[in-house]
């Protein structure tokens, strides 16, 4: 069975990410690590357990610049066999819906009867992939998948829920998000890394993929940090002290009684 | 001159740190207290490749080079420096011994073993009245037939006690010194070998170092590693490129101590403000930062010699080994400066790292030692 995965980049979570002061919506990238979604490493890791035990192939599909590749080429040490990399501008910066009908032509040509990615990107928050591309190649989703049994035509996919958990069973092929938890992805091995060099990314276009440049739907007009909240005010004293000077503050500064 | 590591070296060096941070720095206190080794983790490093970075793939190595070792090294160090010197060993004095100066059918039989950590090997050199010198050795192997029998008893071998493979130097000719010593490749299930005194070390305790006992262990003459008395070789040779691997221990237990440091005294308040905001704080920050930085940038360019094959290294080796071992040293004092009282307790790292330097000034060739290679070298002698 062929597995395409869907593969993100984003900045590592320890990097220190600042707004760029000139483009909106967009971060300082010098300095700046960027990895392999983590969650998507949930995804490549499942994708590699099926193939490994069922056969196929796993292939990677990404939209994102140049500097992506790094992405893929890390789950390619883990296992990936091939990717294709988007890397067009209107491609990059369209809106998810339309970027799920980018990801789903490019899919469609890969006999994949699973599609697979991480169940959110850490660095948007982003977590429609998975329906979207379902949606465009009119094929069920499950999202948040933290445990995948595929059978013949079918998959059986647990979804966690608050005080308990979902069991879900879908046809294939399918789009299903994955959900930390699901397994452990493996560490690269140092031979797997010098092989990953050499496999294959073919960078594709929209024209080449049939599909023209639109204009974005939505669009990120601005980021924001979050303002560091001001000192707050100590008091001291006996408990009677601390309880009076509470009471003064609140009736008298902060008027709330 | 291009500075960067290139992607390949990167996701090796990043696959490291990962790897240190999930799985050796969670249990590093644990294992120092109970002098235990992590010996499943060195297992696991053996299956992603990291035992066997200078073997060629035609002995099932990883052959990533001596620069992505170094790094890695450095990486393992930052978490728990007891793994990080097995893993220096295995590398850079087993391996690197054996594809050096081993038969073709010594590397056929040991390295891939070696490289996917289904043996571990030591190197089994010092005795407890030579240690410097090695000219002075006692244990001795006496020539009978196509066999030897070793006797005696070697001390301080770091991986003695996880050790399958064993690297160990005798006296073949007593009257020539340190010229009639001779290096056998031996594995530890021999008749007449036993691993003897475990030490209780002040550092490095996830790491095993035991004495190596041979009682007449009768050994065939093909188990000897390059030719009869050409010991001091095998032992000089193979301990410039492990001057390589303690060096990258002594920068990675400094940066983590910086980062120990640095962390610390952001959080401590005194007199009103973090500690961080003093000047002679600040200061003392600047300069270890400066010398790991120095410090980290020759242990590469040594390690690059090394890989490139174009030149003799063993004045930058002992040049690197020294420096970054006594900067390690000054980093992790005033380090544990910086924390005051707590850094003297078991609960802050810095404490552990401190007592983990030490070693690095002492074993594969004391300061004093690299201090004579260099000496030797710049004076032509």
């Amino acid at each position: 069975m062929n597995i395409a995965v869907i593969i993100r980049q984003v900045p590592d979570t320890e990097a220190a990410v600042k707004p760029h002061p000139a483009n909106q919506g967009a971060i300082v990238e010098d300095g700046v690590k960027f990895i392999l979604n983590p969650y998507d490493e949930y995804a490549v890791e499942e994708a590699l357990r099926i193939t490994e035990k069922d056969g196929g192939e796993v292939v990677g599909v990404c939209i994102g610049p140049q500097r992506s590749e790094t992405a893929i080429r890390m789950a390619m040490a883990m296992g990936m066999a091939r990717a294709i990399l988007i890397s067009d501008a209107p491609a990059v910066e369209a809106d998810l819906v339309t970027q799920g009908g980018i990801l789903a032509a490019a899919i469609k040509g890969l006999s994949a009867r699973l599609i697979l990615c991480g169940r959110e990107m850490i660095d948007t928050q982003n977590d429609a992939a998975a329906a979207v591309v379902a949606h465009r190649l009119g094929i069920p989703h499950v999202l948040a998948a933290s445990k995948i049994e595929i059978s013949g035509d079918k998959a059986t996919v647990v979804r966690d829920i608050e005080g308990g958990s979902l069991e879900i069973e879908t046809a294939l092929p399918a789009a299903i998000s994955c959900q930390k938890g699901l397994n452990e992805p493996r560490y690269p091995t140092l031979i797997a890394i010098k092989r990953a060099k050499n496999k294959e990314i073919k960078k594709m276009t929209l024209a080449e993929l049939g599909l023209a440049a639109a204009q974005p739907k939505s669009r990120v007009t601005a980021l924001r940090p979050l303002q560091a909240r001001s000192a707050g005010v100590k008091v001291a004293g006996s408990p009677e002290e601390v309880a009076g000077k509470c009471a003064a503050w609140l009736s008298e500064t902060a008027k709330v009684i | 001159m291009d500075f960067t590591f290139n992607e390949e070296q990167k996701m090796i060096i990043d696959g490291a740190r990962r790897y240190a941070r999930e799985k050796l720095a969670p249990v590093a206190a644990e294992l120092d207290e109970k002098a235990e080794v992590n010996l499943k983790a060195l297992k696991e490093l053996g299956a992603l490749g990291y035992l066997g970075m200078t073997v060629p793939e035609e002995y099932d190595g990883s052959n990533a080079g001596a620069v992505a070792y170094a790094a890695s090294i450095i990486e393992f160090s930052k978490a728990d420096a007891g793994a990080a010197v097995a893993v220096s060993v295995q590398n850079s004095l087993v391996n690197d011994a054996i594809l050096e100066f081993g038969t073709e059918k010594q590397k056929r039989e040991y390295l891939p073993k070696l490289v996917s950590g289904e043996w571990i090997g030591c190197f089994s050199l010092t005795e407890a009245n030579a240690g410097s010198d090695p000219g002075s050795l006692r244990a001795a192997a006496v020539k009978d037939g196509d066999h030897f029998e070793l006797s005696g008893t070697k001390n301080f071998t770091t991986n003695g006690g996880i050790a399958d493979v064993m690297i160990v130097f005798f006296q073949t000719d007593k009257e020539k010194g340190a010229r009639g010593i001779s290096a056998f490749l031996l594995k530890t299930d021999i008749p007449g070998f036993k691993v003897g005194k475990h030490e209780n070390k002040m550092g490095i305790r996830s790491s095993s170092t035991t004495e190596m006992v041979f009682d007449k262990c009768r050994v065939p003459a093909d188990s000897l590693l390059s030719a009869e008395n050409k010991g001091l070789k095998v032992a000089l040779a193979t301990l410039d490129g492990g001057r390589i691997g303690i060096a990258a221990q002594a920068v990675g237990i400094a940066e983590a101590a910086l980062e120990e440091a640095v962390r610390y005294s952001k959080e401590r308040v005194q007199f009103g403000n973090r500690i961080a905001e003093l000047e002679g704080l600040q200061f003392m920050l600047a300069d270890m930062a400066t010398e790991v930085e120095v410090a980290r940038t020759m242990l590469l360019r040594v390690a690059w010699m090394k890989e490139s094959h174009t030149q003799k290294f063993m004045k930058e080796a002992a040049m690197i080994k020294l420096y970054a071992s006594e900067m390690s040293h000054r980093v992790c004092h005033k380090a544990l400066q910086i924390h005051g009282g707590y850094g003297f307790m078991k609960e802050y790292k810095i404490e552990r790292l401190y007592r983990d330097q030490r070693i690095t000034e002492i074993y594969e060739g004391t300061s004093e030692i690299q201090r004579c290679v260099i000496a030797r070298s710049i004076l032509g002698e």
